[in-house]
């Protein structure tokens, strides 16, 4: 693998795709929300929902946890299915470079946007909180950017697996919109079967929850709400699957980016050996 | 001298379908070889089998004396390549996209007369997605250039380009055959084949139907002349039917067309028509259109 192979196709992807007109519209509205929210949330003392911190860290969450996805899954979806398809990756792969260095470069030149606009997004609305609210929580906040980073990162990776393996573009959008819906649903899945096999709500909104374990252990199939744990634990609070509640001790920050690392891994892995055995 | 493409035995499937069926195909070094065939015929399936870009089904590629699917790298830093439709990075401009091959090619070139090459001058700090489909050719045949490569493969060159284009896409084949590259070119327009190849192979349904130099496709196929003349009366035809290397005649009025085995000489035909007292006011001579040769060899 050389090095100068990837970083060529990591410079032709970044400055491709950084003029992608549906990354930059994402990107925007992602950093209007940021500052909204970091504004509204954050900036005004006194309206203390579930205390101030908690507020300003969920809202930007339940942004991020659906804007950073979707940017990703927009970055990765037709990059090999799509430019398969019409020609483009052919002819790169015409060059003297291998598909190893090509995929590596790609992930990397995607991770860069994807970086870019994740900076983007929290390094404005991070400046609107530290300029209305201080700067104490300048280290959980960063923590917070790299998850949101390695949550991208996720969704890249899936994306790109899904573009590997589907032979059409048309196919691997319905692979990356059909992981986007699991993710956003897979709360509302885990607490139908919870209160349809005789939970209550009641044991869920105490401060002291007594959810099932199979609960707690099934959020590893889940990146989308293993973020949000993970996210709440770097602030030091305690919220899964959108609730404020008592995570189990195991699950904590280091365990849940670990499995989040696998997550990323696998699927790249994964990537590159259909990638490899692909007719293009 | 080596060989520059040799392809032996060639299958390839899909589900049911044959789209190669035992090709058998040999270009030699500093050679222009002209792939020619109708649409579907294979010529696209070949070429992306020579750049490793699907797995044969059966049988064996060189390019250049390597295997060309356990030594595809070293093929490719060989080769210059345009495929049949050429697919862009339409949000860049057409210099970065030239800087980004040079690069994975690790190839020193001046980029400025490059474009001018193919006729692209100033055209270079364009994004790609303002190009014309004439342009965005012209910038393909160019990367294919980069890195002076021994053998080029260009599938359909001439696709999307005017008269003017289609003769420089000819010129720098030549100067580039010059250069010392092997030149194997696909296209589907028999024209295109005869201006500039030395050989041309003729594929239909996955096979090689033939191969040579115009002249012979032409002996192979029995293509044929027609003479037409005009004289001064109605000649007396009868007996012109056994002359030799006639094999067809009509007269219509004082025109008479012939159709003659190619090189026959003419000088008996004259004679005898001098022998009848009939004058020759003007005669040309016909060969059967390129056209006709194509169509009789890909005929169904």
């Amino acid at each position: 693998m050389k090095t100068s192979k990837v970083w060529a196709i990591a410079k032709k992807e970044f400055r491709d795709h950084i003029r992608n007109r549906w990354i930059i519209a994402l990107t925007f509205i992602f950093v209007v929300l940021t500052i909204a929210a970091s504004y509204l949330t954050g900036g005004k003392a006194g309206e203390e929902l579930f205390g101030r911190l908690q507020g300003t860290v969920s809202t930007l969450l339940s942004i991020s946890s659906i804007l950073i996805p979707l940017i990703a899954i927009m970055l990765g979806y037709s990059t090999i299915s799509g430019e398969g398809e019409n020609g483009a990756l052919p002819l790169v792969l015409s060059y003297p470079i291998t598909r190893g260095e090509v995929l590596v470069g790609k992930f990397l030149g995607l991770s860069l946007v994807l970086i870019a606009s994740i900076a983007f997004g929290f390094g404005l609305g991070g400046i609107v909180i530290a300029v209305f609210a201080g700067i104490e929580n300048t280290t959980p906040y960063m923590v917070f950017i790299l998850l949101s980073i390695l949550l991208g990162g996720i969704y890249l990776s899936l994306s790109i697996f899904f573009s590997a393996v589907c032979k059409k573009r048309s196919t691997s959008i319905g692979a990356g919109i059909l992981i986007f819906f699991w993710s956003m649903i897979y709360g509302t899945i885990v607490f139908g079967i919870y209160l349809s096999t005789g939970g209550t709500l009641e044991q869920l909104m105490g401060s002291e929850s007594t959810l099932p374990g199979w609960m707690w252990k099934s959020i590893v199939v889940s990146p989308m709400d293993m973020h949000g744990t993970s996210a709440m634990q770097a602030f030091g609070l305690e919220k899964a699957f959108g609730y404020a509640m008592d995570v189990p001790s195991y699950l904590n920050l280091e365990f849940l980016v670990v499995i989040q690392l696998l997550w990323f891994l696998i699927p790249a892995i994964l990537a590159y050996f259909f990638f490899k055995r692909r007719d293009l | 001298m080596g060989k520059a493409i040799e392809i032996s035995d060639l299958k390839k499937s899909f589900g049911n379908i044959q789209a190669l069926r035992d090709l058998d195909l040999v270009v030699e070094e500093n050679e222009i070889y002209g792939f020619l065939g109708p649409n579907g015929a294979g010529k696209t399936t070949t070429i992306n089998i020579l750049l490793d870009f699907i797995k044969p089904s059966d049988g064996e590629v060189k390019l250049l004396g390597h295997d060309s699917r356990r030594e595809s790298f070293e093929i490719k830093r060989k080769i210059g390549f345009l495929p049949e439709r050429i697919s862009l990075y339409d949000r860049l401009t057409g210099k970065r996209q030239l800087e980004f091959v040079k690069k994975t090619k690790g190839a020193d070139v001046d980029l400025d007369g490059l474009l001018e090459r193919v006729g692209l001058e100033g055209e270079g700090d364009k994004k790609t997605g303002k190009y014309s489909k004439g342009m965005k050719q012209r910038l393909g045949l160019a990367i294919s250039l980069i890195g002076e490569p021994e053998l080029l493969i260009l599938d359909e060159p001439t696709t999307g380009l005017d008269p003017h284009g289609k003769r420089m896409v000819r010129d720098i084949i030549k100067e580039e055959n010059k250069r010392g590259a092997t030149i194997f070119f696909s296209t589907h327009i028999l024209e295109q084949a005869e201006k500039i190849s030395d050989r041309v192979g003729i594929i239909r349904g996955g096979e090689l139907i033939a191969e040579g130099t115009m002249e012979e496709l032409r002996e192979q196929v029995g293509a044929e002349s027609y003479l037409r003349i005009e004289t001064d009366k109605r000649p007396n035809i009868d007996s012109i039917e056994k002359l030799e290397g006639i094999k067809e005649i009509e007269v219509m009025g004082n025109e008479i067309k012939v159709k003659v085995e190619e090189n026959m000489s003419f000088s008996d035909f004259f004679g005898y028509l001098e022998s009848q007292d009939v004058k020759i006011l003007g005669f040309e001579t016909e060969n059967s259109s390129l056209e006709d040769l194509f169509a009789i060899l890909t005929r169904e």
